[in-house]
Formats: C-alpha cells, structure tokens, sequence
C-alpha cells in the first residue's frame, strides 16, 4: 500500500513545504539546483572524458595501490562515482580487468567523491559564489546551442558548475533565513538514539535525492549555518554513506555476475566504514578535532571538520580492509556466479553500461567475438575439424586430410542453442545503445550489427555444406574427395589467420593480411577458376559431382568472404584503417 | 612548443575535419613506411616463394594507399 502510493505522498509532503514555508522553498530549490548541476556536469564530462577516462582506468589499474588511487583521481575528477562503477563494471566483464582493480577503483572512488564536500565547504560557503556561476549558466547555455558535439559537452560542463553554485548559495540563504525563524538545534539529539535517528535521516535523505554528494552538501550547509549540531552531522554523513549503495544495489539486481560483486563490494565498505563510524563516533569526533586543528582548520568550522571527517574515515577504512582484500575478492567470486545454461547468454551486454556510448560500444564488440567464437566451434564441426588442432597449426593440408570425419555435430541444435539467441540479444541491446549516441558511435554499432549478420549467414551457408561435404569425404572418388578438401583447407586457413589477427595491435598490418587472405580466397570459388572445367573434361567427375562443387565452392567462398568481413569491422580498431577494407566490386 | 601543443588539441576538439585529414595523413605516412620496408625485404631475398608472398604484399599496400 505505501510502496504504491508513496511517490504521490513525497510529491504531496514536497508541495506543501514549498507552498507553506518560503524558506523551505528556498533550501527545496537549491538542493533541485545542486542536483540538476550534478546531472547536466555529469553528461558534459561523460562525453568529454569519452575514450580518455576509459582508457586511463583500463591502463593505470594493474596493482591495488594503484587501482585504489586511479579511482581516487578519476572521481575527483567527474565529481562522480556512479559513473566510474559504471565503467568499472563493463571493464570487469569486457576482461579489461580484474575483480581486485575493480574493488581497488571503487575503494579510491570512495575516497575520491568526498572531495565533493571539500569543495562545498571551502570554495561553496566561504566565497560568494552565485556572481560566478550567473556566467558559467550563461556561457553554458549559449554552448549547448552549438552543433558541435564538443562545445555542447564543454556547455554541459559549465553550466552544471554554475548550477551547482547556485545550489549552494540558495541552500546557504535558505538555511540562514531559517536560523532567524526557527531553531533546528532544538531537534540535536545526543547519544545512542541520536546516532540512529540521524544514520537514518541520513540514509533517507540520500536515497530521496539519489546522491551521496547532493545530500553531504545538504548538511555540510546546514551544520555551516549552526542549523545542526557537528555530531549529528557526522551521523548524517554516516548514514549517506549508506544510503548512497542503494543506487548500485538496485541496478545490480538485474545485472550479471560481475556486476553483482561490484555493487556488493560497494555496499560491503560502506557498510563497513558505518560499522566502524558508529562503533567509534566518540573516538573518531575527537580526533578529527586534534586533525583538523592540526592542519589549521578553525575550532568553529564545523563544514570543513565534516569534510575532514568524511575523507578521514574513507582512508581508514581502506587501510583497515586492505589486507584482507584477496580474502573479499575469492568471497565475491564464490557469492555470485554466472548462471550457466543449455542456452548460451550474453557475457558482456550489461544494462548498467548501456548509456554510456564507449562502454556500450566495447561490449557490442566483445559479445561478437563472443558470437564469432562460438561460430568458429560450430564451422570447424560441420567440415569436421576440431579447432584447436588446426589453429596455429604449420601444415593444415595434411590435419585435414587425416581427420576424422566421423566427428558428429548438431548444426541445428548448436545454432539454436549458441547462435540464435545471443545474435537475437546483440541486436536488441545494440537498437536500445544507439538512441543515446551520437551519429559516428551509432554508425560503428550498425556495423557491429552487420558483422553478427555476417556470422549468422556464414553459419547458415556452412549448415548448406556440411551434408555434401560428408557425402564427398566418403567418396571412392579421389578428385571429387580432393576438391572438397581444399575446400575444408580454404575455410580453416581463413579461420587461422583472423585468430591472428585478433591478436594483432597493428591495424595497417592486420588489414593488409586481411586484404591478402581475400585475394587468395578468389581462387576457391569454382566457377571463376578453370580448374572444375578440367576435371568435367577429363571425366575425372560426374555432373552430379560437378553441380555440387560449383555450388559448395560458392557457398564456401560465401562464408570466407563473411569471416573476413567480420574480421575488418571487430578486429581493425581504427576507423578510417577500416574504411580502407573490402573488395574492389564491393566498393 | 607548449603551446602549439595545445592549440593543436583545441583545433581538435573544435574543428573535426582537420583531425580527420591529420588522421589521413598519419596512416599515408604508416602505409608508406610499411611499402618501404617491403621493398627492402624483397630486395633482401631470394626465395620465389617468399618473392611472390612480398611482391603481393606490397601491391596491397598500393592498393590501401591509393584508397586513403
């Protein structure tokens, strides 16, 4: 009942706060304000940092230490850690990184998104800050007007600090204006009963306003304002701490395995620092006096002290669970395991990364492959070869002359249970990622979408062949037996050679083996070559056998040319490299 | 030198087109680079087979430049 109902009663309890009291409106409307700041400075910086952030996190995360700090950084520098949990998770299933990393990232983002309450309580409530945020909104909103996608970002940017300038200073007016009228400090509750009241005002007011940041400049400014006391404003900090895990653990829910451990990993520390928080709140309140006079922070500076407390503790509580992080980490692996199923899911196609175009991107790609390896299992049966014995290998002739044809697959079942459904989900998942992108990022997933089509085709074209090639392999006749051979060799050297490539980081390199491998592939198909005309003439082979290779060399080199498709488009990272690719009558 | 640098980064950011020919201009510069060392390969050996697999090589890289 009041699950259902309990949107239309915040909206009422909302409505007549503004309409009741004008400075509830005044404070109302610059949390509204810091929110809306933090919304459109978020867009601006997820376009901008694009590939930069992305490649940063991936590269400067190999040890904890360095992990931890990477996610420190990249939060300060997006004033964000949702986003950066975000990146981290499509990392994870992506194989760009390890759980450690990613539990090292999110333990520095913690730390990283309290600089957020460093800022409001030293540039926010100490400057007058509302004159120079009246031309970041104004600059902002002139640049979101621009076509180009850039300038838009930098708009975006610019006018979510104003904003959030804004914001503060409404709050600050709001919570002044209250002092003169009302005294909150009548409500400061002492001891146990305190800490909990306020842990959950806390909490609450972090999961209404969806940000840890938003509800810490809350309370920063009312404790700036005396409106509260600086103990129960350590309580509330606690309790956003807490608060601020609901948003990953509730888009966790329907994630995959990875992301799961991520949000728990989340939930975990800060759960952990509120344990420790509350279990030591005398302790702690007493020796963030000693630090904060220590650094020269005023004994009445209540804001910073609660910033200094809040980073204080994040460090702490880092230094405490950091020895026991490869404990946390095989935990993590043990409580949440990707379910495995007859049906092959997708392993990279999270919704969590859906909206951010290069995350979304990566694991379109990463799941093709995915697609691609299970075609290359089920080619290789059809035609009877196993693919760890001819990829890599010197001499494929001579494997697949000796390999056994007995070797039984189910093309239909496979395609049904390998195939079908994930090709099914890339296509869903791709449509859904490209209405949140601009027109380059959803130009490259229509290619990815091609490339999927392109294996799904090659599959069908195999499926086409295999009967024949079983017949032919069982022929008393050595030509015909021959024929379908080096047809089996064409299609096994092209699948050795994109393995190849896949491992290749020289795009020039891998496109030119490509483009060589296209060339070479001409001469499979029958009809253009001679060589079935000699065979007919030299009654080496009869019609029936003759129509059959002219349409199975067909379908065969129907499949290569697919494979090297796919190759171009997955594999060849640089756009314009990739342009270059593809056959003269094809362009 | 700085500052060039960073001129060239604003360019980039502001104007796409002349990232797009700067971009077509570097893998010009790449597919060259890699023509001459072929040549040089080639000149290097004397197995027919390793000639051929070469000489078809390079006409690919002519192909790729004139593409770009």
């Amino acid at each position: 009942m009041f699950k259902r109902y309990y949107y239309q009663f915040f909206i009422l309890i909302l409505a007549f706060m503004v309409f009741y009291s004008y400075t509830a409106k005044v404070i109302i409307v610059g949390i509204a304000l810091f929110l809306l700041g933090m919304l459109s400075m978020k867009e601006g910086f997820k376009h901008l940092s694009g590939t930069i952030l992305e490649t940063y996190l991936q590269k400067s995360t190999d040890t904890l230490p360095k992990a931890i700090l990477s996610g420190f950084l990249a939060t300060t520098a997006i004033q964000g850690s949702t986003l950066i949990s975000i990146i981290v998770i499509s990392f994870l299933n992506a194989k760009l990184m390890t759980l450690l990393s990613a539990v090292g990232v999110i333990f520095g983002s913690n730390i990283g998104s309290t600089t957020t309450s460093w800022i409001v309580s030293s540039i926010g409530l100490k400057i007058d800050i509302a004159p120079y945020a009246m031309p970041m909104i104004i600059f902002g909103v002139v640049f979101g007007f621009s076509e180009n996608k850039n300038i838009q970002a930098i708009g975006k940017t610019i006018l979510g600090f104003g904003l959030i300038f804004l914001g503060i200073d409404y709050m600050k007016d709001g919570f002044e204006s209250l002092q003169s009228s009302f005294d909150l400090t009548k409500f400061a509750m002492s001891g146990w009963t305190g800490v909990f009241v306020y842990v959950i005002i806390g909490m609450v007011v972090t999961v209404i306003m969806r940000s840890s940041g938003a509800a810490m400049a809350l309370f920063i400014t009312a404790v700036a304002t005396n409106q509260i006391s600086f103990l129960n404003g350590i309580e509330l900090a606690i309790g956003a701490n807490i608060g601020t895990t609901t948003t990953a653990i509730i888009a966790s829910l329907n994630a995959n395995a990875n992301g799961k451990r991520v949000a728990f990993a989340h939930f975990s520390f800060n759960m952990f620092y509120a344990i420790i928080a509350i279990i030591f709140i005398y302790p702690f309140s007493d020796l963030i006096n000693t630090l904060a006079s220590a650094i020269g922070i005023d004994d009445n500076d209540y804001a910073m002290k609660l910033a200094l407390f809040d980073t204080t503790l994040n460090i702490i509580s880092v230094i405490a669970i950091y020895p026991f992080t490869n404990y946390f980490i095989s935990y993590l692996q043990k409580l949440f395991v990707n379910e495995k199923d007859e049906i092959e899911k997708p392993l990279y196609l999270d919704n969590i990364v859906i909206n951010i175009p290069n995350a979304a991107i990566e694991a379109i790609r990463k799941e093709v492959t995915h697609l691609y390896d299970n075609a290359i299992e089920v080619i290789s049966h059809s035609m009877f070869l196993h693919r760890h014995d001819f990829l890599k290998s010197q001499n494929i002739e001579d494997i697949v002359k000796k390999s056994d044809i007995s070797l039984e697959e189910d093309i239909n079942q496979f395609y049904t249970n390998k195939i079908k459904s994930l090709y099914g989900e890339i296509i869903y998942y791709s449509t859904l990622s490209q209405e949140n992108m601009n027109d380059n990022d959803k130009n490259r997933v229509y290619d990815l979408k091609l490339a999927s089509r392109d294996i799904v085709e090659a599959i069908k074209n195999m499926r086409d062949l295999q009967k024949n090639i079983l017949y032919y392999l069982n022929s008393k006749n050595s030509y015909i037996k021959d024929e379908y051979n080096n047809i089996r060799v064409y299609i096994a050297k092209t699948i050795d050679t994109i393995e190849k490539i896949k491992e290749n980081g020289d795009d020039i390199e891998a496109l030119t083996t490509l483009e060589l491998l296209r060339e070479s592939i001409k001469n499979l198909d029958s009809v253009k070559n001679s060589k079935i005309d000699s065979l007919i003439r030299e009654n080496k082979i009869d019609s029936k056998m003759a129509t059959s290779l002219i349409n199975d060399s067909s379908f065969a080199y129907d499949v290569t040319q697919k494979l090297i498709e796919v190759a171009t488009i997955v594999w060849i990272k640089n756009k314009e490299i990739r342009k270059l690719g593809g056959s003269d009558e094809s362009r | 030198m700085k500052v060039d640098k960073f001129l060239k980064s604003i360019e980039k950011l502001f104007f796409n087109e002349n990232h797009n020919e700067e971009t077509k201009e570097h893998i010009k510069g790449k597919l060259l680079e890699k023509i001459d060392s072929v040549k040089k390969e080639l000149k290097a050996t004397l197995n027919e087979d390793e000639i051929k697999e070469l000489k078809d090589k390079l006409s690919i890289l002519n192909k790729l430049l004139k593409r770009v």
